[in-house]
């Protein structure tokens, strides 16, 4: 689990200061990564100098701007070299439509961020066990094969 | 008026052939009684001859009566031969014949000669007579010796004779002439016959070539009116076949006009229609936008919420880490108090804007719900509503139970839409029923439905609750309007979200109610009939 890096796109500082504090709380003390926008998500995972070699969970908000959460996930999924990397939404939305979209999309999980401390508390600790559980089949799978695969 | 003239140029037609014929009648009797009365004529003249024939025979026997006479009064003396003074004269009857004859002058002059050798016959008798009787009989013999008398008689004889022949040759020449008459009777009989009927035929034939010809092309335009094609030029002539024909043309006329007026009507009802079907679109695509804009906006807003409520909270937790460590410092009298009364400000401060938060978050929760049940892409099915009010029963049990409230649903129909959203319905008014019971009696709450009016379905929720006041009941269905504040939790949109799940299914809402006794709500839906989806739905896939 130590190992795993977290990145954490989302435009809103303040949702992203309450995501790591709250993850951390409920004891997580992974690294950290925090990207601004759907773009940074591209350039971080798909473009050229792709730093992304480490097993990492990829938390994706929705709304934000220039390419928004769904569209990152969708770009992720369609790449072989990222499209088993676990994603979690975590969003404001609860429109059923969405969520549907989400997962037809691949996303492992649809986590909405919920008004209610306690919620979204426990929405967050679902997201830390979620990580507990998902972390061994990424190690050994994805990062080394595709990174080795798409370095020169 | 036309009619009228034109009524009688046909009548004057028909009228001429019937008075041909008649005309023909009228101058073959006019014919015929001119032969008849040549033929009394002709008759009349026949016993005309008669008389005359007889007259002069009667007036030459009394001649030859006479001479006999005499001569016998000659040879004898004897008294036996006096004069008979019953006997006229024969000279007498002469005259009577000259008068007959008058119209025949050739005749007549024969007659004239008769008369004056009668004449000298009856003096020459008379002459001898008067010799016998003055005793002269001697003389009275000589005299007739002399023949004189016979001379006389036979020239009167004669003269008699040609009258009679004459008279003959005339009989004759009238019953020839009478034959003739017969004759020509005959034919004119027959040629008037003839005449007639070969001119009663073909007048016939005329008038019914000119009537039924033109009534023909009249027939044919009727024809053509009926099928909706052009007309021939209308017909010369003032009869009424011209009149008639004239008819059919304005009948084409108004017809046309009236064909172009609903066609202009239907024009202007498509038009009108169009427009309305336009607005209409119009209007969902507007509902569609306004809930989309409320659908972001509250979404937007939930962004920010989540900051507040998050730091709030991280604020609570700074709070009592500094009250911990504050419980646990050793600080003046004074300055503790004072910093007491700062800790506590914070915690009130910071409660107050946690319950703001959490109404603003319920607020904008109830937005966001409004607005995804008119976005929310329905799943058109037949709806088994019996399980759908059972389930909505089965999740409220608890809340039931609490309040004391007993629910009866019997079986209810099926109706035609999405489960999901009509679930929703009933749970709506299932629990909208149940938070205004009145605590003073036992709930109870009935749902029942029933086929038509139609192929709708109508459903209802009755309950013995508080009853709401007339004057509230306009606002019931309005978001965000609550009536009892203060009975239940709740934002108020649970009656909005419901009239616009009905709404969108195609069918209506309405309530009953009376304070203090009860409400209930009752809604039609499309049946399952048709199993159609309704028009307002219809276009639904366009703004989804």
């Amino acid at each position: 689990m130590d190992e795993v890096t977290i990145i954490l796109v989302e435009d809103d500082d303040g949702h992203a200061t309450l995501i790591e504090r709250n993850l951390r709380r409920a004891g997580l003390d992974n690294s950290f990564v925090r990207l601004r926008d759907g773009q940074e998500a591209l350039d971080h995972f798909l473009g050229s100098t792709s730093p992304v070699r480490e097993p990492c969970v990829v938390l994706l908000d929705i709304k934000m701007p220039r390419v928004d959460g769904v569209e990152v996930l969708r770009r992720l999924k369609n790449d072989p070299r990222t499209a088993t990397l676990p994603v979690v939404m975590l969003t404001t939305t609860d429109d059923p439509r969405e969520i549907e979209r989400c997962y037809q999309l691949g996303c492992n999980v649809y986590v909405t961020k919920p008004v209610e401390y306690e919620q979204f508390i426990e929405a967050v600790k679902r997201l830390g066990f979620f990580l507990k559980i998902v972390k061994l089949p990424i190690l050994p799978t994805q990062p080394p094969a595709r990174g080795n695969g798409g370095q020169p | 008026m036309i009619g009228s003239r034109t009524v009688k140029t046909i009548f004057r037609k028909g009228l001429l052939l019937i008075a041909a014929p008649v005309l023909f009648q009228v101058i073959f009797l006019g014919i015929l009684l001119w032969i008849e009365r040549e033929n009394a004529a002709a008759e009349r003249w026949a016993l005309h001859t008669r008389v005359v024939i007889s007259q002069a025979e009667t007036a030459l026997r009394r001649l030859v009566q006479e001479s006999d006479r005499v001569r016998g009064l000659v040879i004898t003396g004897s008294p036996v031969f006096a004069p008979d003074p019953d006997q006229g004269k024969a000279a007498a009857g002469i005259g009577e014949l000259r008068r007959l004859v008058s119209d025949n002058p050739p005749q007549e002059e024969r007659v004239g000669a008769l008369q004056a050798t009668t004449v000298e016959l009856e003096s020459w008798i008379a002459g001898v007579e008067a010799l016998v009787r003055s005793g002269r009989t001697s003389e009275a013999a000589e005299r007739v010796r002399e023949l004189r008398g016979e001379r006389l008689l036979a020239a009167a004889q004669q003269k008699l004779g040609e009258i009679l022949s004459e008279e003959q040759r005339l009989d004759q020449e009238r019953l020839a002439r009478l034959e003739r008459n017969r004759r020509a009777r005959v034919w004119l009989l027959l040629g008037a016959a003839v005449g007639a009927a070969v001119t009663a035929c073909l007048l016939a034939w005329a008038f019914a070539r000119g009537i039924s010809s033109r009534l023909e092309i009249v027939t044919a335009n009727a024809r053509r009116l009926a099928g909706n094609e052009a007309l021939t030029p209308p017909q010369e002539g003032e009869d009424e076949i011209a009149e008639l024909d004239a008819t059919v043309h304005r009948t084409a006329e108004r017809l046309l006009a009236a064909a172009a007026t609903e066609q202009r009507y239907k024009t202007e009802l498509e038009r009108r229609a169009a427009e309305l079907a336009h607005t209409n679109e119009d209007l969902q695509y507007k509902t569609r936008e306004v809930e989309t804009f409320v659908y972001s906006v509250s979404h937007d807003l939930r962004s920010p919420l989540v900051n507040l409520q998050g730091f709030s909270r991280e604020l609570e937790h700074s709070c009592a880490e500094l009250r911990h460590a504050l419980d646990r410092a050793a600080l003046p009298a004074d300055l503790r108090r004072r910093l007491d009364g700062v800790d506590r400000d914070m915690m009130e401060s910071v409660r107050y804007i946690q319950t703001a938060v959490l109404r603003s978050g319920n607020i904008i929760d109830a937005l966001l719900r409004l607005s995804r049940a008119g976005r929310v892409e329905y799943r058109w099915q037949q709806v088994d509503m019996t399980l759908v009010v059972h389930r909505v029963v089965d999740a409220m049990r608890s809340s039931l139970e609490q309040k004391n409230a007993r629910v009866t649903a019997g079986d209810l129909p099926p109706c035609w839409g999405d489960p999901t959203a009509l679930e929703q319905v009933f749970g709506n008014l299932l629990s909208n029923a149940v938070n205004y019971l009145d605590p003073a009696r036992p709930g109870r709450i009935e749902i029942g439905g029933e086929s038509g009016p139609g192929s709708a379905v109508t459903y209802w929720v009755r309950d013995n609750g508080l009853g709401i006041p007339e004057p509230y009941r306009e606002k019931l269905f309005v978001a965000f309007q609550r009536l009892h504040g203060d009975v239940a939790p709740g934002e108020g949109i649970g009656l909005a979200l419901v009239r616009r799940v009905i709404e969108r299914h195609g069918g209506k809402i309405r309530v009953d109610s009376k304070e203090e006794v009860g409400t209930n709500f009752i809604l039609t839906l499309p049946g399952t009939g048709g199993g159609r989806i309704p028009a307002e739905v219809a276009g639904d896939a366009t703004f989804v």
